[in-house]
């Protein structure tokens, strides 16, 4: 394992952003006024294509804010974010970024109660023109994979929570991203449950997909190519566990 | 799943709400449909008499648009038939009387010449029709002879101590005619106390269809007289006073039920968007775009509208029946609900729709992604 400094940047001798960078963020700040926090604060990153990366910290030092950040879902006080080194701030829609680029999973799953696992999955497809064919064929093919082609037709309140969280995981992978970004994804299963979505995140990793991961266990960190440490909104240290080649 | 099936789902999901909305829209959209049908079956009446008597020109009064107040000289109806043109002149006299033991309170009573053409259209059901020497003798419609439980031999106050023998039961088409009495002028001159006076003349031509002829003929008419006022049927049927009020009345008592069943539709949506406010930042999360979730919340909208608009369509033209044949209307009403009027239902129902469903569909789409999920 090598450790980094604070701040540490992936770049190249000359100081330029590398070619593999698929998202890079620059001196990103959060501050929210109303209670006067600055969840992120003065962050640098650069995230290689390819790359899985765990995000950990105590609990209220920015992860999700992060997160949320690079997801497009919140925008940044201050500071820019690069996604192939296109400011979001510049692209013409910030939804279509979300809708093509990112797959999203929450923490507490977000599965929209009264849809089924399929509609679901189909929900999040609505953006791009698929036919309504092919657009369920896509969802029976995504839950089959994460293992759900046996619960197609289930309300959420009618699956459990790790199913539901592999929906979700379903939903995310619907509009192939570029990233897949998830916020504590074992965090309220068990460790059977918990140990079925690793398994699955190994298996998008293998197809080269870059993941951003927010995770408390050590179970999940150890799978990642680089582990983020945050404190008080800023990177406290960087530890990577298996360098990127070119 | 289509994009559809989704918004049925939407608007199906609080369905005790969702109910209430459409039954408030179609109260709104009935409303209209029933009233302006209902004035517009006024007007068809009046319009119905004239064409069923092959009336093609009406001469009254200047400035009276109600035939109750217009009052002529009877001795018109000569120097009129001496014009080029002229096929016949009619000279009538209006009243309205009432009959309050049976609650009837508007009835129309025409004073005639009898055995002229004007009669030809009252067919009679009972009895037979008026003669030239008939004295003290009406023709009553059947809606009236039903309502007023008399017939044929019997004897009636038209009003209070001058009673006239019911020679006649006539049937007409035209619903203001059935709830109606038909006497002899003279006798009617006599009863209003209005001798040598008409409120109108109805002209028929040789040729209805020659429109230049007509015009010229209207100016000679003008000349007779600087007091009349003469017009096409249909012109005069629109100027009437009692036309104009029910058109207005109908379409005032809509705007307010439609401004009703929007601000109904608009509170609803609120109401849904508020429930919804998380689920909504999860669509705009996973790249659902503003316009789309605008797009989705005005199908919303527009669904509870038309199937309000339907059923207000649907009840509009029942009700209608319903009262047309109610007693106390004496067959003076008849709703006449025709395509138009249905497609303006449902225009109203799609306006509702539109106007109920925007605000809160822009308000829906402004939603911060973040903040939403988190409320």
């Amino acid at each position: 394992m090598l450790q980094h400094d604070s701040h540490a940047v992936l770049s190249s001798p000359n100081g330029q952003a590398d070619n593999r960078c698929i998202m890079r963020l620059v001196d990103v700040v959060r501050h929210f006024p109303n209670g006067e926090v600055t969840a992120v604060n003065q962050i640098s990153l650069s995230i290689a294509e390819g790359e899985y990366i765990a995000i950990m910290g105590p609990s209220g030092c920015g992860k999700s804010t992060l997160l949320n950040l690079m997801g497009a879902i919140d925008q940044p006080t201050s500071g820019t974010i690069l996604f192939r080194e296109q400011p979001l701030s510049k692209l013409p829609s910030l939804d279509r970024f979300r809708s093509s680029a990112i797959g999203f999973v929450f923490q507490a799953f977000h599965l929209l109660p009264t849809l089924t696992a399929i509609e679901n999955v189909q929900v999040a497809m609505f953006v791009k023109p698929w036919r309504v064919k092919e657009r369920v064929e896509r969802a029976k093919h995504l839950l089959d994979t994460v293992g759900m082609s046996h619960r197609l037709n289930a309300l959420p309140n009618r699956l459990s929570i790790g199913e539901r969280q592999r929906v979700a995981i379903a939903r995310a992978l619907a509009n192939e991203p570029s990233i897949l970004l998830a916020d504590e994804p074992t965090g309220n299963l068990d460790s059977r449950n918990g140990a079925e979505v690793l398994k699955l995140f190994k298996q998008i990793h293998l197809r080269k997909m870059t993941l951003v991961v927010i995770t408390h266990s050590d179970e999940v960190s150890k799978e990642a190519d680089r582990i983020i440490y945050l404190k008080d909104g800023k990177i406290d240290r960087e530890v990577i566990q298996r360098p990127q080649t070119a | 799943m289509r994009f559809e099936k989704l918004v049925l789902h939407n608007v199906l999901r609080r369905k005790l709400r969702s109910s209430l909305t459409i039954i408030a829209v179609a109260i709104a959209v009935g409303a209209a449909v029933a009233l302006v049908g209902i004035a517009n079956g006024f007007r068809d009446s009046f319009m119905d008499f004239y064409r069923a008597a092959n009336v093609d020109i009406v001469v009254t009064r200047t400035g009276s648009q109600r035939r109750l107040t217009s009052t002529l000289d009877e001795t018109l109806a000569q120097r009129m038939q001496a014009l080029p043109g002229v096929k016949d002149v009619v000279p009538g006299l209006a009243d309205i009387v009432s009959f309050t033991e049976a609650n009837l309170f508007v009835v129309p009573i025409s004073g005639l010449i009898p055995e002229t053409h004007i009669f030809e259209h009252f067919k009679i059901a009972r009895g037979r029709n008026l003669k030239l020497d008939d004295k003290k003798a009406i023709v009553i419609g059947v809606e009236l002879a039903q309502s007023l439980q008399k017939d044929v031999g019997e004897q009636l106050d038209v009003v209070e101590g001058e009673p006239f023998q019911i020679v006649g039961v006539f049937e007409s088409k035209n619903v203001f005619e059935s709830g109606s009495i038909l006497m002899p002028l003279a006798d009617l001159q006599v009863l209003m106390g209005r001798e040598g006076q008409v409120s109108g003349f109805s002209l028929s031509v040789d040729d209805p269809a020659n429109q230049a002829a007509i015009t010229k003929l209207t100016e000679q008419i003008k000349a007779l007289d600087s007091g009349l006022s003469v017009r096409s049927t249909s012109e005069h049927v629109e100027s009437l006073t009692e036309i104009q009020m029910a058109i207005a009345m109908a379409w005032l008592t809509s705007t307010v039920a439609i401004v009703i069943g929007t601000l109904g539709t608009l509170n609803t949506m609120f109401m849904s968007i508020q429930e919804r406010v998380r689920e909504i930042g999860i669509l705009r999360a996973i790249g659902w775009e503003p316009y789309r979730v605008v797009k989705m919340i005005l199908c919303e909208s527009l669904t509870l509208s038309l199937l309000g608009g339907l059923l207000g369509a649907v009840s509009a033209i029942v009700i209608v029946q319903v009262l047309s044949r109610l007693p106390a209307v004496n067959g003076l009403i008849e709703g006449r609900i025709d395509w138009f009027i249905l497609m303006q239902g449902m225009l109203i129902a799609i306006s509702v729709g539109l106007l109920g469903g925007f605000l809160p569909a822009v308000a829906a789409s402004r939603l911060n992604p973040a903040s939403a999920i988190q409320s």
